[in-house]
């Protein structure tokens, strides 16, 4: 840039100079000492005038406009335009690290960003670069906090379920869902999940076409350094397990998600929270939480005068027992607690895991009562969650392996709504577990054709029991059997690209109660995340 | 202690270490410059400004699109003599900047992969030794696919893969602008 402006005005100077030169010639064809002095020394004054100019214009450049403070990323490219030589061997205009047209400083995706320029209009030439320029453009200058970006993912699935009387065709809208996330400084970054389920939402409870929206999450993280960081009150999930927070399509080969997450774990498991989290060492981070928790009642509103749903049940686990997170609409006051630690050893490359332990030390909603024939009140019962779950793809092969634990402890099941709630065949005991492994097989085909898909057979078997022993409660007990449970899933996942999965599957679902309707399914689906 | 007292102290711990400084980026570009080349006494600036036909060179022969106009490239000096290239990038993580730097040797081959500043909330484990070190060695004519000759890392698949594609945009990068 400098020497484009030094090269201008050596240009005027020649131009001013022929000019008053031909002048002279034409009025007077042999001028004077005198004159030939007085226009030199025109000539001198010009130069000097636009080398002022040139000056200003440098200065202009590198002293930040008054009252604002440097960013750190500008003062961390002065000082790398400071700690380096800047001479540059392609072109003038690169050799000045002052207005950067390129480099970190672009963090827009162009596809996606909201609100940003697109990275062809910012880019201006070094043609176009004018003394005007304050802040520039490209460069360390520029941060992602002018853009908002917006990710998403989905799933659409299709197919047929065996249901009581026959088998069902149909399809699930099942989930889109957008993310959007803003860098409002280097350190504070905003995160939210918008999730429409099942095609979106209708006001009447009976309309046919009903759904659900649900922010999922929506939090502020503060980042201190990587070993701790500070998660702001809001909605964020459950540092448990790992399809609880790595839940998109493409992290999962089946249609559905794994079954142990359909109960179990109530994925997807959100809840109000705030938490910590960082590195530990390396190859080991954790997560924190303190959240509201889970609450034994499966309904909205509080607990009624008369009968309600229980939220802890031998039927569906813990699917309902997910607190509410609107209107301070929640039943109890103990808070939950969640650990999550997560480790990739480097002695095993190729293996990722992680342990997570929830704990809380009430359930029972305020008001929780027996069935309305007996209707004494309910005392507390605590929660206790272990999850341990590992992925393992073996290096320079197709092979992958996942296995996953999960144990939930009740610990005064006499306590439980579902235990008391006159239905005698969903009690629950004090523990329901499963457990679930899964072999998969990757046909990477880019490594045979250009643009080649990969291919990923799989084969999961899980297994789960809602209704081990230790019953007690005013209920009688006649467990099913229904919650022991036994999944055989067999499909295969097709990758056009990392961001889009077709799959079909097949899953043989056995339970032990002795009359139960068969629910088995065959699944397409596809998904996306980008 | 009363009850709704203890909870103040956690919350005063957060808030107070608030007012700390706090940050995302691990390491600055001259102290990257220096790990990646401990034995340069100088960086000579020489950023690239693509040409059109630079840019459909370096798409197709990375297979990834380039956005920038141009790279930020510095020649790593020892005594005069030319040791290899320190170039600065970034690519997205799953919705963030990741800032890296490669640096290469003067025939083009990875010396080092530099995280300079990480700002996505899971997946900062690509910043583990253990996995940058894989690229060392790599060139333009090394196949930098993840779960091939780049291992993935479950719980950080965005940014493992936008990174390895990230290091192959440069070498190929290099192998049209800089060679």
């Amino acid at each position: 840039m400098k020497q484009l402006l030094m090269s201008c005005v050596l240009l005027s100077a020649l131009s001013l100079g022929a000019e008053r030169l031909s002048a002279a010639t034409s009025s007077d064809p042999e001028p004077t000492n005198a004159e030939l002095l007085k226009e030199v020394k025109a000539l001198a004054a010009k130069v000097n005038q636009l080398e002022n100019k040139l000056a200003k214009y440098e200065n202009q450049e590198t002293v930040p406009p008054a009252g604002r403070r440097l960013r750190k990323t500008e003062r961390m490219a002065e000082s790398q335009a400071s700690a380096s030589d800047s001479v540059a061997s392609n072109s003038d205009a690169s050799s000045s690290a002052k207005t950067p047209l390129f480099g970190l400083g672009y963090r827009g995706n162009p596809a996606r960003g909201v609100g940003s320029q697109s990275a062809e209009s910012d880019s201006a030439s070094s043609s176009d670069v004018t003394p005007t320029v304050k802040t520039p453009l490209f460069g360390l200058g520029y941060r992602s906090n002018a853009v908002l970006n917006i990710g998403a993912y989905g799933e659409l699935k299709f197919g047929s379920q065996e249901a009581p009387g026959g088998w069902k065709d149909g399809f699930d809208a099942g989930r889109i869902v957008l993310l959007p996330t803003f860098q409002v400084t280097e350190s504070i970054i905003f995160n939210a999940e918008i999730e429409f389920e099942h095609g979106g939402i209708a006001d009447d409870e009976d309309d046919k076409l009903t759904g659900s929206v649900d922010i999922e999450q929506a939090y502020i993280d503060f980042k201190f350094n990587e070993h701790f960081n500070w998660r702001a009150p809001g909605v964020d999930v459950v540092p448990f397990g790992f399809i609880n927070l790595f839940h998109e399509p493409t992290q999962f080969y089946s249609v559905q998600r794994p079954e142990l997450d359909n109960g179990l774990i109530p994925t997807t498991w959100f809840e109000g929270s705030t938490s910590i989290y960082g590195k530990v060492v390396d190859n080991l981070n954790y997560q924190f939480q303190i959240n509201t928790g889970l609450e034994d009642i499966g309904q909205n509103g509080g607990v009624p005068d008369g009968e309600y749903e229980a939220g802890i049940s031998g039927e569906e686990a813990l699917a309902l027992a997910r607190t509410p997170i609107g209107d301070f609409n929640q039943t109890k006051n103990a808070p939950g607690f969640a650990l999550r630690l997560s480790y990739t050893p480097p002695f095993v490359p190729g293996l990722a895991g992680s342990t997570s332990v929830f704990y809380t030390s009430n359930v029972t909603p305020r008001g929780a009562h027996a069935d309305a024939e007996t209707g004494q009140p309910l005392g507390h019962s605590s929660v206790t969650m272990v999850d341990t779950e590992v992925r393992y793809r073996i290096p320079r092969t197709g092979f992958e392996f996942r296995g996953e634990f999960v144990d939930v402890f009740l610990g005064t099941p006499a306590n439980l709504r579902a235990n008391n709630d006159g239905n005698p065949e969903n009690n629950v005991g004090d523990h329901m577990w499963g457990y679930s492994l899964e072999l998969a097989y990757h046909f990477d085909l880019s490594k045979t054709f250009r643009n080649g898909w990969e291919i990923v057979p799989f084969y999961r078997y899980t297994y789960e029991n809602l209704q081990t022993g230790g019953f007690s409660g005013t209920d009688e007990n006649f467990p099913t059997g229904q919650g022991k449970r036994q999944f055989h899933t067999l499909g295969i996942a097709a990758f056009p690209t990392p961001q889009v999965v077709l799959k079909l599957d097949y899953q043989f679902a056995l339970d032990d109660a002795p009359n139960s309707p068969r629910a088995d399914h065959f699944l397409g689906g596809v998904g996306f995340f980008f | 202690m009363d009850d709704r007292l203890k909870w103040l102290v956690p919350a005063a711990f957060v808030l107070g270490s608030s007012t700390c400084c706090y940050s995302t980026t691990y390491l600055s570009v001259p102290q990257a410059q220096k790990e990646c080349f401990s034995g340069a006494d100088r960086f000579v600036q020489a950023n690239i400004i693509f040409t059109p036909g630079q840019v459909k060179a370096i798409e197709a022969a990375s297979g990834q699109k380039v956005f920038s106009r141009g790279q930020q490239v510095w020649k790593a000096m020892q005594k005069g003599q030319l040791i290899g290239y320190f170039i600065l990038d970034y690519v997205i993580g799953k919705h963030l900047a990741i800032d890296y730097a490669v640096a290469l040797s003067a025939s083009g081959a990875v010396r080092q992969v530099e995280v300079l500043t990480y700002r996505e909330s899971y997946g900062g484990e690509i910043r583990n030794a253990d996995w940058r070190k894989q690229f060392v060695g790599k060139n333009a004519r090394s196949r930098l696919s993840l779960n091939d000759d780049i291992r993935n890392i479950s719980g950080a698949t965005l940014s493992s893969r936008h990174v390895t594609e990230g290091v192959k945009r440069i070498l190929a990068t290099y192998e049209i602008c800089l060679k």
